[in-house]
């Protein structure tokens, strides 16, 4: 089988679709995981967990998370949906994790 | 799988592997070398070649040298810009906490502390104010050893290979953290382009033309280990996870800050000191207890990581961590002392679940365990990985150097003078700096600063070297460069074994069986010269085959190139 090179694929993708797509499977990614990571450890200690111990759960599997979506940005079509789903996912989770920080820490 | 995914597959292997690639070399080259670390010290700083000591008594050697402790410069110009007014002198300061730290590899001690500071942070947020002051000793005297004389097995190749020695804004550990990252979709994506995983383990076709040769090499390289390569990557990023992902220290501090004032206030550990001086009860007697304790448990071990928290205060604690010279996970098993006492506080409770995987997980990659085969395996692990990344190289650019010679292309030239530079360069700049290690006078002042100098230098010039002699890639022939570097490796591995002779008199015949540390480099370097100048022989076989070869074709009147050699 043949590798195809950057100009082979640039007949189905535009340069700068391909540029899209490389920091959408970087940067997005990147800020999606912080929006898994922020929401997950805020959710579970919301639910009683231990703070370490839900830290350490998304620090053990965030790295397999972000290989997996990384990959997946280059097997699927549409560059525009990588987008919305990693930065908007992201910032939503975000944004999600820090109002549960601020309801948790009222009641200290 | 469609033709589409495995495209996509392909493309992501390639040019993630090449751009990134040459970071990996480095990554596991240092880290293959970062195995014995301890042992290339010992190499590069003569005077520390004794056997590995155990955990000094602090009450008698320790406390006497923690008192002579003082902050160290370095620190105290950073810390001074981080505080408003001027710091007080560093005499002055009091020592607030120290460690000190030790592995059954270690003749000397590595010890630290940290000292207060009167003075209010410049930024109101920047609550961990303090000096740091550290050194190295002898554990058998308490002898400070001079700050100047680098370490270079476990304070250069060592965090060479994962912060690339590039120290600002932590840039090195993201270059490094994506390039581990890559190094896991290589994997993923390797297996996904080669659907023939298990007959590819058998496959090395030595006497086919290199391009074939080369991607047999690469495939069974990468299968081989391919646990191996998949493991270190991915224990590697964890234990930075915290540098790529400060969820603690900045969306999630006041939760991260309670969950650990409430943690601290359980296990009855005093976050703050009270304020009241205290005496130190004897700290041989916790070891002694902490020992008795640890026998209970059914592991006997010795204190590898010993901690005091608020010095000379009544809130004061002492931490023993058993050293893990016999199980994968690192020091554990801490008991802690109040400091004034001497009385147990508390002893920590057996891991979680996810507390065990993670130190399984660090422990494996770090493998501070004693056990000299496992170890070995470890290099043969991360060189493996080293001849799977160089042979990926030579594969991309074999299978381009001809289209790109027909075509004016300078592509595959200039991958390919990278790839010398980071496989036969790196050699040339680590063998140069321990010959520039033994050539330079043991009491210079700034000794260690010119050993650095000297194998970035070696290494630009290697870079250079590659550069200048690769024009025979652009006519589709091998770069002499290759033969010419591994000459250069040889002659400079062979001259830092006979230098460590003359100047240490440490010859081959006196340490081994002897002296393993400093015989197992020199064996090390000795071997790797011979393998080195092997390697040059065979390339030279091949450049000459080659150029017969396109003399032929030029004699024939169809030259295969687009400019005249």
């Amino acid at each position: 089988m043949t590798t195809p090179t950057l100009s082979s694929l640039n007949l189905r993708y535009t340069a700068a679709v391909l540029v899209a797509r490389i920091v959408a499977s970087l940067l997005g990614v990147y800020v999606f995981i912080w929006g898994i990571m922020a929401l997950g450890i805020t959710g579970l200690v919301a639910m009683g967990v231990d703070y370490e111990e839900a830290y350490l759960l998304f620090k053990l599997s965030a790295f397999l998370v972000f290989l997996a979506l990384f990959l997946w940005c280059y097997a699927t079509q549409g560059v525009l949906k990588l987008w919305l789903i990693f930065v908007g996912g992201g910032t939503l989770m975000i944004a999600l994790a820090w109002l549960i920080q601020n309801q948790l820490m009222r009641g200290v | 799988m469609s033709t589409h995914f495995r495209q996509a597959m392909a493309w992501v292997h390639t040019w993630f592997g090449l751009t990134l690639g040459f970071v990996l070399m480095v990554c596991f080259f240092f880290g293959a070398l970062s195995v014995f670390d301890r042992e290339i010290d010992r190499w590069a700083i003569p005077e520390t070649r004794f056997a590995p000591q155990p955990m000094p008594s602090y009450d008698q050697v320790l406390a006497p040298v923690f008192a002579q402790l003082r902050p160290h410069p370095v620190d105290m110009v950073a810390t001074a810009k981080r505080v408003i007014g001027e710091l007080p002198h560093p005499d002055t300061l009091p020592l607030n906490s120290l460690f000190a730290y030790t592995t059954h590899r270690d003749p000397v001690l590595r010890i630290g502390g940290e000292f207060g500071v009167p003075n209010q942070p410049i930024n109101p947020r920047d609550d961990h104010l303090h000096v740091h002051g550290y050194a190295t000793i002898d554990p058998r005297t308490g002898e400070f050893l001079t700050d100047d004389k680098l370490k270079i097995g476990s304070d250069f190749f060592y965090p060479l290979h994962y912060s690339l020695q590039l120290k600002w804004k932590n840039l090195g550990y993201w270059i490094v953290g994506l390039a581990g990252l890559m190094m896991l979709a290589a994997l993923v994506t390797g297996v996904v382009i080669h659907r023939k995983i298990f007959r590819e383990f058998f496959t090395f076709r030595p006497k086919k033309h290199t391009q074939r040769s080369a991607l047999d090499l690469h495939n069974m390289t990468g299968v081989v280990a391919l646990p191996f390569h998949f493991f270190f990557a991915f224990t590697g990023v964890v234990i930075f996870a915290g540098i790529y992902f400060p969820i603690n220290q900045s969306l999630l501090k006041p939760l991260h800050d309670y969950g650990h004032e409430q943690e601290a206030e359980r296990k009855g550990l005093p976050h703050d000191p009270a304020g009241i001086a205290a005496p130190m009860a004897s700290v041989d007697a916790m070891v002694v207890e902490a020992k008795r304790r640890w026998a209970l448990r059914n592991m006997p071990g010795d204190v590898g990581f010993l901690t005091i928290e608020h010095l000379g205060d009544q809130n004061g604690y002492v931490s023993l961590y058993r050293a893990g010279s016999d199980r994968v996970a690192l020091v554990g098993q801490a008991i802690h002392f109040n400091a004034s006492t001497g009385e147990v506080i508390l002893e920590e409770p057996a891991p979680t679940v996810l507390q065990s995987i993670n130190e399984f997980l660090t422990g494996l990659h770090l493998q501070h365990f004693r056990h000299w085969l496992l170890r070995w395996l470890y290099v043969v692990g991360g060189l493996l990985g080293c001849v799977c990344i160089a042979t990926g190289f030579v594969f991309f650019v074999e299978k381009r150097k001809h289209n790109h010679a027909k075509n004016g292309s300078q592509g595959a030239r200039i991958v390919d003078a990278l790839a010398i530079t980071t496989v036969t360069g790196m050699l040339i700049a680590s063998a140069f700096m321990l010959v520039t290690n033994r050539l330079l006078p043991a009491d210079m002042a700034g000794k260690g600063d010119w050993e650095q100098y000297s194998f970035w230098a070696a290494w630009a010039l290697a870079l250079l070297h590659a550069l200048a002699r690769n024009g025979a890639v652009s006519q589709a022939r091998l770069s002499p460069a290759w033969r010419e570097q591994c000459w250069g490796f040889a002659t400079l591995a062979v001259a830092a074994v006979a230098l460590n002779a003359i100047t240490t008199g440490d010859h081959l015949g006196k340490t081994l069986f002897n002296y393993w540390p400093v015989a197992g480099v020199d064996l090390s370097l000795l071997v790797s010269a011979a393998i080195a100048i092997l390697a040059a022989r065979v390339l030279l076989h091949r450049e000459k085959h080659q150029l017969e070869q396109a003399q032929r074709e030029l004699a024939q009147g169809s030259p295969t190139t687009n400019t005249p050699p």
